[in-house]
């Protein structure tokens, strides 16, 4: 039976009527319609779907939508303002990050909460902050390069905004 | 895959709850485990009965002198990153670490690991070193506790009744003079499940010649985690040499009971416990020695 949910999605109250055992990436996709994270294994292997809930990075595929009621949710679709996209975006097209692009997003929240937390990570921090997320085409060096770009980037800009949330 | 979801945010609830589905129903924590079951349908259910609204199950706190406690739905994150986990119980901060990816660790709980009851469960070998207690409620309400090293009852299934739920995890406070570590073995290095995995604890004399106290732990040779009692024997009240521990591991690699599987053969499986063994072994010397406990920041 279909239930509404409330959920707080990229800082804006969203309802949604899904079933309990629904995850929280089908409802992202397919009743929101924000399709920018992406389903790739459903089983918590690939990073593919990763989202913040409550500030923390999780395989979306597998939050139950009843468990993500009532907390907030960040998805790749909050990172750019309007229009212009986040540091970490534009570093991973830059530096080569992106080249089928599937890992991306969720590579992407992988770094930008790492960002958060660490300011100024060091290659083997990156590393180890994004070794949920696999990527089949780049061989990782370049996604390594554009999060420490990225995080000089933003030191440079701190204290004039930057991203949602 | 379809259930009924339930979420009670009390004990009671959550036991009424169980004992209402007759065996149909089942506790979830970070649903890491039971959700691909219930996909896959490796698992039936017709309900799932959400702890983590309940008060205090998911609270955990590490105070000196009160050693080390773990509500079942704590995420093994929140272990990860504190500094008093990895400085006090540094064996149960590496399994942790190998536990599928962040994102994973960000939901998935101990708990979860130990109800699972998976012979491979990567917390289960140091929890057991470590003097883990595990609490629970019995499916008639009843509260007790006992050793991690008891809790299991074969591949998949615990002392838990259908109704039962696990509280916490326990740990005392390390002696002085003890370290302990972890390891497995995995193909790849992320994202995998152990082959063979194992864990020790150390406790030496106040001059770092003798060992005092030794408990060893071994993961995914066995219907469940299993302790190494022969081998410890063989290493309690002797002088840690490299040549003892060697011989701890051959020990270690009789007392186990492993299978031919996907992932690798019984010999094979045998072999890695010989070698694991002794480097947990080395290792948790090593740390008792440099004090033992790393001290908290
Ligand atoms: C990609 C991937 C990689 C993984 N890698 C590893 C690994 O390297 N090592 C490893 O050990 N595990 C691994 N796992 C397995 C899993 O993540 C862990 O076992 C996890 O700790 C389970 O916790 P959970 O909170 O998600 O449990 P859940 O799935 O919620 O529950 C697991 C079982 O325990 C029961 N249960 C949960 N809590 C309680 C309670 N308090 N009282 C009574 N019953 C309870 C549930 O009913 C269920 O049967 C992996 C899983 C995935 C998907
Ligand atoms: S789709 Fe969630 S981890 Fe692959
Ligand atoms: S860019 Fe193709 S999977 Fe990463």
């Amino acid at each position: 039976m279909k239930q509404r949910y409330v959920l707080r999605v990229n800082g804006r109250g969203m309802e949604a009527a899904a079933e309990a055992h629904e995850s929280l990436l089908d409802v992202l996709r397919e009743n929101l319609r924000l399709t920018g994270s992406k389903k790739g294994c459903n089983e918590a292997e690939c990073g593919s779907c990763t989202v913040l809930l409550d500030g923390r990075p999780v395989v979306s595929c597998l939050v139950l939508v009843p468990d993500a009621a009532d907390r907030d949710v960040v998805t790749i679709e909050a990172l750019a303002t309007d229009g212009v996209p986040h540091p970490i975006q534009r570093q991973m097209v830059e530096q080569g990050g992106v080249q089928c692009g599937y890992c991306t997003p969720g590579m992407i929240m992988s770094a930008y909460a790492l960002l958060l937390d660490n300011p100024d990570p060091t290659d083997d921090e990156i590393r180890f902050a994004i070794s949920g997320n696999i990527c089949r085409c780049t061989g990782y060096g370049k996604i390594v390069k554009a999060v420490r770009a990225a995080a000089v980037e933003m030191k440079g800009q701190a204290g004039n905004g930057g991203a949602a949330s | 895959m379809r259930f009924d979801y339930f979420e009670p945010d009390s004990l009671d609830e959550a036991a009424d709850l169980l004992r209402e589905g007759g065996g149909t129903r089942k506790p979830l924590a970070g649903g890491t485990d039971i959700v691909i079951q219930l996909r896959r349908r490796a698992a039936r259910c017709e309900g799932l009965v959400n702890l983590k609204r309940i008060p205090g199950l998911a609270d955990w706190s590490c105070a000196r002198g009160d050693g080390l406690h773990i509500g079942a739905c704590t995420p093994m994150r929140d272990l990860e990153t504190a500094a008093a986990v990895a400085g006090g119980y540094p064996s149960l901060c590496e399994a942790i670490r190998v536990v599928g990816s962040l994102q994973l660790r960000n939901i998935a709980s101990v708990g979860g690991n130990l109800c699972n009851a998976s012979p491979s469960a990567d917390t289960a070998p140091p929890l057991m070193v470590l003097d883990a207690m595990a609490s629970y409620r019995t499916d008639d309400g009843a509260e007790q506790s006992l050793p991690v090293e008891d809790f299991f009852a074969g591949p998949g299934t615990s002392v838990l009744g259908s109704a039962g739920l696990l509280l916490s995890v326990d740990l005392p406070e390390p002696a002085p003079h003890t370290g302990d570590a972890f390891e497995r073995f995995t193909p790849r290095s992320a994202m995998d499940i152990a082959i063979a995995s194992a864990a020790a604890s150390v406790t030496l004399d106040a001059e770092g010649q003798r060992v005092e106290a030794v408990r060893i732990a071994l993961g995914a040779v066995a219907p469940t985690p299993i302790r190494a009692v022969r081998a410890e024997e063989r290493v309690v009240e002797k002088e840690p040499t490299p040549d003892l521990l060697e011989q701890a591991g051959a020990v270690a690699m009789e007392e186990c009971s492993p299978i031919d599987d996907i992932r690798g053969t019984a010999a094979y499986r045998k072999e890695l416990v010989r070698i694991l063994v002794r480097r947990v072994l080395r290792r948790a010397v090593e740390r008792a020695r440099d004090g033992g406990r790393t001290e908290t920041p």
